[in-house]
C-alpha cells in the first residue's frame, strides 16, 4: 500500500496533460467534407510565410495579397508578359475603344455581366465604387492607397459600368482595381468596416466573400487557410480541385523540400535558396522549379549625401541645399569605377542560378522599356575602374587603399540580413579591394531595414551608410510612378519625416527636366522613349548600380499542371486553371 | 504563503513594464514586410492606424487596461454567457499582423502545442525516470555508460539538428512520415488517428529525447545522493532486498527534487518549443511568438511573453506548494 504515492507522483503529469489534450480535441472544428476528399481533389500549397488575413487592403505582406487572390479578384490581372487581361471587366478600356477619355482624366470600365459573389448576389458597379471608398476612408491604413492617390472619385454610371475620375490628366489610368493588390470587395460585407473600424472586422478580413474560383472555409491566422471550390464561379467546369489547403510555417529551404523531395505539397512559394541547394533538391525528380521575371532588380544605392556619423540628425545623409555632398561618392568617376569593378555573372552564378540574370538597367522589363545603352557594365573591367580612380586623383597607399587629400577610399556597405545578400556583399568587397577601395560590411535585419520608423537610424530611408543594397521593383507594368521617385525634391529628410522615395538622393537637372516632360506627355511611344532616357540617366550617373534582374521562384509537383508562373501579379492568379494529371 | 502570493503581483507588474519597454526600444517595424512598391507615405498611414504614433505611456496603459480588465471580462462572459457592461465596444488586445484578438489566436494554437510539446514532455519523463534510477543503481555499469553517453548527446545536439536529420531519414529517404504537421486534421476514426500519430511521431520524439536527456541526468544524481545516506545503510542492515530499498525508500525520497524540476518545467509546455514547432510546421504557440517577433507584432509578443511570465511565476509557487506537501519537513512561514 505504501508504494502507491510514488506511482501516483509519476502519473500526475500524465493525467494533467491527458486532461488538457482531451479538452483541446473537443475544440477542433469538425468538417467531414474536407477530410473525406480524396488526395487528388485536394490541392496543397505551402507559403512558408503564412497569410495573416485574407483582405489585401489590410495586408501586412505579399503573402496576404497572394492568398487573398484565390478568393477576391480585380478588374484585370497582369499576365506573364505584363499585358493586362480582363478578369471582372468585360474588356480592357483603351483610347481606341473609348474607355479612356481623351483628356486622360477618366477611365470607364465595363463589368462582365452575370458575375455572382459566392453568396449568390450579383457583382455590380456599386461594389467597385465601395472598394474605392473603403480604401480611401480616413484612418483605414489601406495598403493599396497609392493606387488611388490621384483618384478624385469613382462613379457608377449604371449597374455594370463604372468611371474612375482623376484629379489631373493621368497617362496610366490602370492603377486602381488592376492587379491582385487592389481587387473588388463586396459592399454588403464590408459596409460597416470603413476607416478606423477596418481592422476590427476580424470576420470580414478572414472570410471575404469573393468572385474567385475558391472560397474560404477555415482560416487560422499565420497557420492554415482552407478553401473549397466556389460553385458559382463564372467559368463552367472550373476550378478543378475540390479543396485547397494553404499551409504556412518553416523557412524557404524547408518549403522547397516538401515539394521537391518529400512530395507532401503540390506547390511552394518564394524559394530564395542558394542555387546549389535548390538544384540538389530538384534532382530528386519530384517537382520542377518555376521562375517568373518581373521588374525586380537587386541594386546598390550610392549615397549622394554625406552620411558621416559625426553630423547631427539635421545634416546626416541630407543635402537639400547642396552644401553637404558625399565626400567621396559625389565624384562620378568613383561611382563609375565601383560599377565597372563588379562581375555580375559571378554574382548570379553564386547566389541566384536560374533565378537571376545580370542587368545594367533599373527597368529590366517590360521589353519595350529596356534600354541597351548601358550594357558595357555586363563585363567586369578592373583596368578601366583603376584608371578612373587614378584620374580622379585617388592614389594607392601603402596598405593598398587609395587616399586623396587625407581621405581614405573607405565605404560602409549595408544591406538586409539574408545569406544570398551577404554572399554578394563579400564578393563585391573583394572586387572593390582590387581597385583600392576598402569596404566595411554591415547587415541589418529585414524587419528593421525595410521599416519606416522615423526614429530608427537603421532604415533604408535614413541611409546612414555610403552604399546599400536591396531589391526594388514597380507595381503593374508601367514604371511611371516608379521613375517619379528620382525627383530631386523626393529625397528623404526630416522635412518629409524621412518618407521620400529618392533613396540615393541623386539630383540632376537633366533628370528633373525629363520627369517634367514625362508628366506632360501622353503619347504612348514618346513616353516609352522618355522612360528609357530616365533609366539611362540614373544608371549613367550611377546613382544606382543595378546588379541582378531577379525572378520570383517557386516549385510545383510534377503532376500539378496548368500553373503559369507570373512575375507581375499574384502567383496564384491562374489557380482556377490548375489541375492534377 | 500569502506573503509569497503577495510578492508575485508586483513582480508581474514590473515584468510587464520591462517587456513593454524593451519591445518599444526594438527597432523593427510592422510595415517592413509589405511589398517594396508600397510607398513610404502609405506605410506611415498604416503605422498610424496601428496607434504607433501615440506616446509610450499611453500605449502601455492602454495595453494594461485591455489585458487586465477587458480580456478577463471577455473570458468571463465567454464562459458564463453573461453580459457585463458594454462588451461590444470594449477594446481587446489585438495582433497587428492579423488584427485578431491575441487571446483568440492563443486559444486556436493551444491544442497542437499541448498535444506535441505536452506529449513529448510526458514521454520524456517516462523515459528519463527509469533510465535515471537504473543508471544510478548500477553506477559505472555498461547501462550507465551508454545512458550517460546518449543523454550527453541528447543534451548537446540541438533540436534543429536532430529534427532535420529525422526529416531527411524518415521523410526524404524512407518516405514513412510527413515532415509537416497538419493542424486542421481531425481525429474521428482509426485511420485518421493513425495519420495523427504519424504526424506527431517526429516532433514528439525529437523533443522527448531532449527533455529526457536533461531529466535522466537529474534523476540519476538524485538517486545517487540518496543511495549514500544513512537510512539506506539501515535498511540494508535490516536485511531488506535491494529491490525493496530502491523502489520503496530511495525512489520516493529522490523523486522529491525531480518533481519540483518537472513542475518548474511545465510552463515550457505552454510556451511551446519554438524551434521544433518551426521545423515541423506545428504552428503552435512557439511559432506564433516567432512570427510575431518577425513581423514586429508588438501587442502579440508583449501579451505572449507576459503570459509566459505569469505561468512561470505560478508554477514556481506551485512547485513550492507541492514540495511542502510532499516533504513535511519544509514549512513556509
Amino acid at each position: 500500500m505504501r508504494r502507491v504515492p510514488a506511482i501516483v507522483l509519476l502519473a500526475l503529469p500524465t493525467l494533467f496533460l491527458a486532461s488538457c489534450s482531451q479538452e483541446s480535441t473537443s475544440e477542433a472544428p469538425v468538417d467531414a467534407e474536407v477530410t473525406e476528399t480524396t488526395q487528388d481533389r485536394n490541392l496543397k500549397i505551402l507559403y512558408w510565410q503564412a497569410p495573416s488575413k485574407l483582405n489585401p487592403y489590410q495586408s501586412s505582406g505579399t503573402k496576404d495579397i497572394e492568398a487573398s487572390s484565390i478568393v477576391v479578384e480585380p478588374l484585370a490581372h497582369y499576365d506573364v508578359d505584363a499585358n493586362m487581361v480582363p478578369i471582372l471587366a468585360a474588356e480592357i478600356p483603351t483610347s481606341e475603344n473609348g474607355g479612356v477619355a481623351e483628356d486622360h482624366r477618366s477611365i470607364t470600365w465595363k463589368l462582365k455581366k452575370d458575375v455572382l459573389w459566392s453568396d449568390s448576389t450579383p457583382l455590380t458597379a456599386a461594389d467597385v465604387v465601395f472598394t474605392w471608398e473603403y480604401c480611401t476612408a480616413e484612418g483605414g491604413g489601406c495598403a493599396a492607397l497609392n493606387a488611388f492617390e490621384y483618384v478624385e472619385q469613382v462613379v457608377a454610371l449604371d449597374d455594370h459600368t463604372v468611371r474612375v475620375e482623376f484629379i489631373k490628366p493621368t497617362p496610366f489610368p490602370y492603377g486602381p482595381f488592376v492587379g491582385s493588390a487592389s481587387p473588388i470587395i463586396q459592399r454588403e460585407q464590408f459596409k460597416d468596416c470603413l476607416g478606423m473600424r477596418a481592422n476590427q472586422c476580424v470576420e470580414e478580413n478572414s472570410f471575404p466573400v469573393g468572385t474567385g474560383p475558391y472560397m474560404v472555409d477555415e482560416f487560422r491566422a499565420q497557420d492554415t487557410a482552407q478553401f473549397r471550390a466556389n460553385p458559382l464561379y463564372r467559368e463552367q467546369g472550373k476550378p478543378y480541385f475540390q479543396t485547397v489547403l494553404l499551409k504556412g510555417g518553416g523557412d524557404a529551404a524547408a518549403a522547397a523540400r516538401t515539394v521537391l523531395q518529400t512530395g507532401e505539397f503540390d506547390y511552394a512559394w518564394n524559394l530564395q535558396v542558394e542555387p546549389e541547394i535548390l538544384e540538389n533538391m530538384r534532382n530528386a525528380g519530384k517537382g520542377e522549379i518555376l521562375t517568373g521575371f518581373g521588374s525586380q532588380v537587386e541594386r546598390i544605392m550610392v549615397n549622394q549625401t554625406n552620411p558621416d556619423p559625426k553630423l547631427d540628425a539635421e545634416q546626416r545623409s541630407i543635402n537639400i541645399d547642396g552644401t553637404n555632398p558625399h565626400p567621396i561618392l559625389s565624384d562620378i568617376r568613383v561611382r563609375r569605377a565601383l560599377t565597372l569593378a563588379i562581375d555580375r555573372e559571378i554574382l548570379v552564378e553564386v547566389g541566384y542560378g536560374i533565378t537571376g540574370q545580370p542587368t545594367c538597367n533599373v527597368i529590366p522589363l517590360p521589353e519595350k522599356y529596356v534600354s541597351s545603352n548601358n550594357d558595357e557594365c555586363l563585363t567586369q573591367n578592373l583596368e578601366e575602374a583603376n584608371r578612373l580612380l587614378d584620374e580622379a586623383g585617388w592614389v594607392l597607399g601603402s596598405d593598398d587603399v587609395r587616399v586623396k587629400d587625407g581621405i581614405r577610399l573607405s565605404l560602409l556597405y549595408q544591406t538586409s540580413t539574408n545569406p544570398v545578400r551577404q554572399g554578394a556583399q563579400s564578393l563585391i568587397k573583394g572586387w572593390w579591394k582590387e581597385i583600392g577601395v576598402e569596404t566595411e560590411l554591415k547587415n541589418i535585419d529585414g524587419s528593421v531595414f525595410f521599416g519606416t520608423d522615423a526614429a530608427s537610424p537603421f532604415t533604408l530611408y535614413k541611409f546612414y551608410s555610403d552604399v546599400q543594397m536591396y531589391t526594388n521593383s514597380f507595381e503593374g507594368n508601367d514604371p511611371s510612378n516608379y521613375v517619379e521617385a528620382w525627383k530631386c525634391d523626393k529625397a528623404p529628410g526630416p522635412h518629409n519625416a524621412w518618407l521620400g522615395t529618392n533613396i540615393s538622393r541623386g539630383c540632376s537637372e537633366e533628370l528633373d527636366a525629363l520627369l517634367d516632360t514625362l508628366s506632360e506627355t501622353f503619347d504612348a511611344d514618346e513616353r516609352v522613349e522618355i522612360i528609357k532616357q530616365i533609366n539611362d540617366t540614373v544608371v549613367q550617373n550611377v546613382y544606382e548600380i543595378p546588379l541582378i534582374h531577379r525572378a520570383r521562384v517557386s516549385a510545383r509537383a510534377n503532376d500539378l499542371k496548368g500553373v503559369v508562373m507570373n512575375g507581375w501579379d499574384s502567383e496564384l492568379w491562374s489557380i482556377a486553371d490548375w489541375y492534377r494529371e | 504563503m500569502s506573503k509569497r502570493l503577495f510578492f508575485a503581483i508586483p513582480t508581474l507588474i514590473i515584468i510587464s513594464f520591462a517587456l513593454f519597454a524593451i519591445l518599444d526600444l526594438a527597432p523593427n517595424d510592422p510595415t517592413s514586410d509589405l511589398p517594396i512598391t508600397i510607398p513610404p507615405e502609405v506605410r506611415q498611414e498604416i503605422r498610424e492606424s496601428l496607434g504607433l504614433d501615440k506616446p509610450f505611456h499611453v500605449r502601455y496603459f492602454k495595453w494594461m487596461e485591455q489585458f487586465f480588465i477587458n480580456e478577463p471580462l471577455n473570458l468571463i462572459e465567454g464562459v458564463t454567457g453573461l453580459q457585463i457592461g458594454d462588451s461590444e465596444s470594449r477594446l481587446r488586445v489585438t495582433s497587428w499582423s492579423s488584427y485578431r484578438p491575441v487571446v483568440d489566436l492563443i486559444i486556436e494554437r493551444l491544442p497542437q502545442t499541448l498535444w506535441v510539446v505536452g506529449l513529448s514532455y510526458v514521454v520524456g519523463i517516462m523515459i528519463a525516470l527509469p533510465i535515471g534510477v537504473i543508471s544510478a543503481f548500477k553506477q559505472y555499469s555498461m547501462f550507465d555508460q551508454i545512458g550517460t553517453f546518449i543523454s550527453m548527446v541528447g543534451f548537446s545536439i540541438p533540436t534543429f539538428f536532430t529534427g532535420l536529420v529525422m526529416i531527411i531519414v524518415f521523410s526524404v529517404w524512407l518516405g514513412w512520415l510527413p515532415s509537416t504537421y497538419d493542424t486542421t486534421h481531425v481525429v474521428k476514426d482509426f485511420p485518421s488517428f493513425w495519420v495523427q500519430v504519424k504526424q506527431m511521431i517526429m516532433p514528439v520524439l525529437v523533443l522527448a529525447f531532449y527533455n529526457a536527456a536533461q531529466l535522466s541526468r537529474f534523476m540519476r544524481a538524485s538517486v545517487l545522493e540518496n543511495l549514500n545516506l544513512d537510512y539506506v545503510r539501515t535498511a540494508r542492515a535490516k536485511g531488506l532486498r535491494d529491490r525493496a530499498i530502491l523502489l520503496k525508500h530511495v525512489l520516493r525520497n529522490s523523486l522529491l527534487p525531480v518533481v519540483t524540476m518537472i513542475a518548474l518545467g511545465v510552463p515550457t509546455i505552454f510556451t511551446g518549443a519554438i524551434i521544433t514547432e518551426q521545423i515541423f510546421r506545428v504552428n503552435g504557440i512557439g511559432q506564433l511568438l516567432i512570427a510575431g517577433i518577425n513581423s514586429a507584432d508588438i501587442p502579440l509578443v508583449q501579451s505572449l511573453s507576459f503570459l509566459f511570465a505569469v505561468l512561470i511565476v505560478t508554477f514556481n509557487l506551485l512547485a513550492d506548494i507541492i514540495y511542502g506537501f510532499l516533504d513535511p519537513r519544509i514549512k513556509y512561514e
